[in-house]
């Protein structure tokens, strides 16, 4: 555990050191509160779905950006066989890597925090476990595109390939919801499992699902699996 | 060697993925669910609970679902699965209910008519085009020989609602029943002797008649004696006094009236409202049941669209037109209005309490703090007026009370008038009028499209005729959440502070990392120059 809290520091901080870094929460920021603010005062309700609605969209962006160098830069750079090499588990390496993007997304969704004390301050009976239940969706949403940008950058040496892989991966679970009037019949209840959209929906209007959980962590966990195990495989060759 | 631990490895990453997905497929039956809505929107109510905790017998359901529904169908029948075991369990095992087997489609399309269940119309993607599908979405449920049916569900939306008021008109068939009145010519009766239905009543007919039995009266007749409340509506030229009589008779036998009353004749084609005229304002005003003669107009309000000339080209330009207020300003401490959404209205009136009333007076919806009024016997409601005017800046005279509840004791309109019969009625001690300031608030279109309104119109039925658990068991459902009101310039502040904060916290995080490197090249140089 303190080799991958190591880790996750050491990105976090090379993270910040970057102007990268503040121009992209810059950008998350604005474009959210923008799709926030806009309708709050002609529609009059006390909501945050549209915040919500715009993180899902900016996730498919901001996570895939956020996430593609995290393995390949070091591919690129050559200093991945530095660290295959030093005593620390390649799991540690993984893990501390996916902890760093998921404190970038926790540190995102702590951004929206004005919004959500505008709608705190300016609402009537509002439903706080629903929102509660919102952004925790978001931030499963968040740690599965993390954990597919990850994986993407394990296997790819070039950032952009990443990127352009982890978004694609990203979409396609995104979209899934969408395209099912495309499905047969017969495997209707099989994609919409697997739209992360649908298991979103389930999940923001304030239930706490354990099969939406289990989703969720399922696919965070075979991604992280199998970056793990390409590691190891480089490694071993 | 290499070839085994190779195999062995893909035997491991294949077990994995396996124990994954098998993990998945039980976590879909056996799962845990915590509803943490403030309502507990997706846990059975309270009146739910008691409702399928008194069954004494055995009720069975079955469903009707069609095994080849588009997916937004599906999650219909997902989730009325997942209420139905919810009802089953509370029910301690006196509920039960069953998919009906899909296997023989004949066989299912038979059952399904034979428990009166129909089929709709679907559009479904099937060979990269679009076709037409029917399909079955209904239950049926039967209890000691009655048979019930949900013929079909549309929505997860106040799904319980439509179970458990199924379930209480299986348990009670008795329904109660509401007269109605609008505004009819004189003796205009069907063969049967019965006065025929208002086509622009239709919706709310329709609405009410799941739990209500509803019927058309004129008047001229009294009423029977088993009819438990009375609507009115649209009321705009006098009564004969033969009706107006009846109806003060009625009001004294102290059942409810729920009454939709305008004071203006009103219409957005027209270019001015006139005020009404008629003995029923008068019978109002001497009940002290006081419509003022205003028409209230809110700055939060129906946008209406009209062309403008641009250039020699009509463009569509849509502005607000404040004497459609939507009302979101409601007393949140009232059952009725507890959980109600945006309502909107047309032409509305304020209402008016005297204090010399021995009635009681509850508001119920208001117009909001930006609002003002317009008086006299002919207002100008035209909406080129409005085109130029910045709303919200001008009015600041509201909140108006819209609708209320007056209750208490009352005496009869013709206590010193000669109009009388054997059977007259001088007063009543619990008089109760739920007086709603315009007729709009029930007109088909409104009714259909708003659900503020329809759930404003159920509500107040139910509570007038003491079936508060039917609103319980609806509002559970809803959370409405409006903002409080903010005057124009508090608004722009808050969107401003809404850019700006995020910017601070993250400008403060530069700093923090900037300061601490200052901190690290400092030391550095220190040791340095120690060094």
């Amino acid at each position: 555990m303190k080799q991958i809290k190591l880790i996750a520091y050491r990105e976090f901080v090379s993270f910040f050191k970057s102007p990268t870094a503040y121009i992209t929460l810059l950008v998350f920021t604005l474009i959210n509160t923008w799709f926030f603010i806009m309708p709050l005062f002609s529609s009059g309700n006390a909501t945050l779905n549209g915040l919500f609605y715009s993180i899902q969209l900016v996730w498919l962006v901001y996570i895939p950006v956020l996430s593609m160098g995290l393995i390949a830069k070091e591919r690129n750079i050559g200093t991945i066989e530095t660290l295959l090499t030093m005593p620390i588990k390649i799991k540690e390496i993984v893990l501390g890597k996916y902890m760093f993007t998921l404190l970038i997304i926790l540190i995102s969704l702590l951004l929206t925090l004005p919004n959500f004390i505008t709608i705190a301050l300016l609402g009537q009976n509002i439903d706080y476990g629903v929102i509660f239940c919102a952004y925790l969706g978001l931030f499963l949403i968040g740690s599965v595109y993390a954990a597919i940008g990850l994986f993407c950058s394990t296997i790819n040496a070039n950032q952009i390939s990443a990127f352009i892989l982890s978004f694609v991966l990203s979409l396609v679970l995104f979209l899934m919801e969408y395209a099912l009037i495309f499905v047969p019949s017969s495997l209707l209840s099989f994609f919409q499992y697997f739209s992360i959209t649908w298991q979103y929906g389930n999940i923001s209007k304030g239930v706490l699902d354990s099969r939406v959980i289990v989703y969720f962590v399922s696919l965070v966990y075979i991604f992280l699996f199998f970056s793990i195990e390409y590691l190891k495989d480089r490694r071993s060759n | 060697m290499a070839n085994i631990k190779k195999s062995e490895k893909s035997i491991q990453r294949l077990l994995t993925i396996i124990i994954i997905i098998l993990i998945n497929i039980i976590s879909i039956y056996v799962f845990k669910k915590y509803d943490l809505t403030k309502n507990k929107s997706y846990t059975l109510s309270k009146e739910t609970i008691e409702l399928v905790r008194s069954l004494t017998e055995p009720i069975r359901i079955k469903l009707f679902f069609s095994p080849d529904l588009p997916a937004e169908l599906l999650n219909i029948k997902n989730y009325t699965k997942d209420l139905l075991s919810e009802y089953q369990s509370n029910s301690k095992g006196k509920i039960s209910f069953e998919f009906v087997s899909t296997s023989n489609v004949e066989k299912f399309k038979q059952d399904a008519l034979n428990s009166k269940i129909p089929s709709i119309t679907v559009q479904v993607m099937e060979k990269d085009k679009m076709e037409y599908r029917d399909v079955f979405l209904g239950m049926a449920l039967s209890y000691r020989g009655y048979l019930e049916t949900v013929p079909v569900i549309t929505s997860n939306d106040g799904l319980e609602y439509i179970l458990s008021t199924t379930l209480s008109r299986l348990l009670r068939p008795e329904k109660k029943k509401i007269a109605y009145f609008t505004p009819i010519q004189e003796n205009i009766r069907g063969e049967d002797g019965r006065v025929p239905l208002d086509q622009d009543f239709q919706a709310a007919i329709s609405l009410l008649s799941y739990n209500y039995l509803v019927d058309r009266t004129d008047l001229f007749f009294p009423l029977p004696q088993e009819t438990d409340m009375l609507i009115i509506s649209g009321i705009r030229d006098s009564l004969h006094e033969a009706q107006l009589y009846l109806l003060d008779q009625f009001i004294m036998t102290g059942k409810p009236v729920l009454w939709f009353q305008d004071r203006y004749n009103a219409d957005n084609n027209e270019e001015y409202a006139e005020i009404i005229q008629s003995n029923v304002i008068s019978y109002l005003f001497d009940q002290y049941v006081y419509i003022k003669p205003n028409l209230i107009l809110d700055a939060f309000c129906y946008q209406l669209t009209a062309a403008r000339n641009q250039g020699g080209h009509l463009v569509p330009v849509s502005f607000d037109y404040p004497f459609i207020p939507i009302l979101k300003n409601h007393n949140k401490n009232h059952i009725i209005t507890q959980n109600l959404g945006l309502v909107q209205s047309m032409y509305v009136s304020e209402l008016f309490f005297n204090e010399k009333s021995t009635l009681s007076f509850t508001p119920l919806l208001m117009s909001s703090i930006e609002s003002d009024e317009r008086m006299g016997k002919e207002i100008e409601t035209d909406y080129t007026q409005f085109k130029e005017i910045n709303i919200a800046s001008s009015y600041n005279k509201g909140p108006f009370v819209i609708s209320a509840i007056y209750k208490g004791p009352m005496r009869s309109f013709y206590q010193n008038k000669g109009l009388r019969h054997d059977d007259y009625k001088e007063s009543t001690e619990n008089a109760c009028i739920l007086m709603v300031s315009s007729s709009s608030f029930v007109r088909n279109d409104v009714l259909s499209g708003v659900q503020g309104n329809r759930e404003f119109l159920l509500n107040s039925v139910d509570y007038l005729l003491g079936n508060e658990a039917l609103i319980g068991m609806r509002a559970h459902t809803l959370t409405y959440s409006p903002l409080k009101e903010l005057p124009e310039a508090h608004r722009l502040w808050v969107k401003i502070l809404n850019f700006i904060l995020p910017v601070c916290i993250i400008a403060a995080i530069l700093l923090c990392f900037y300061f601490r490197r200052l901190k690290r090249e400092k030391n550095i140089k220190k040791e340095y120059i120690d060094e």
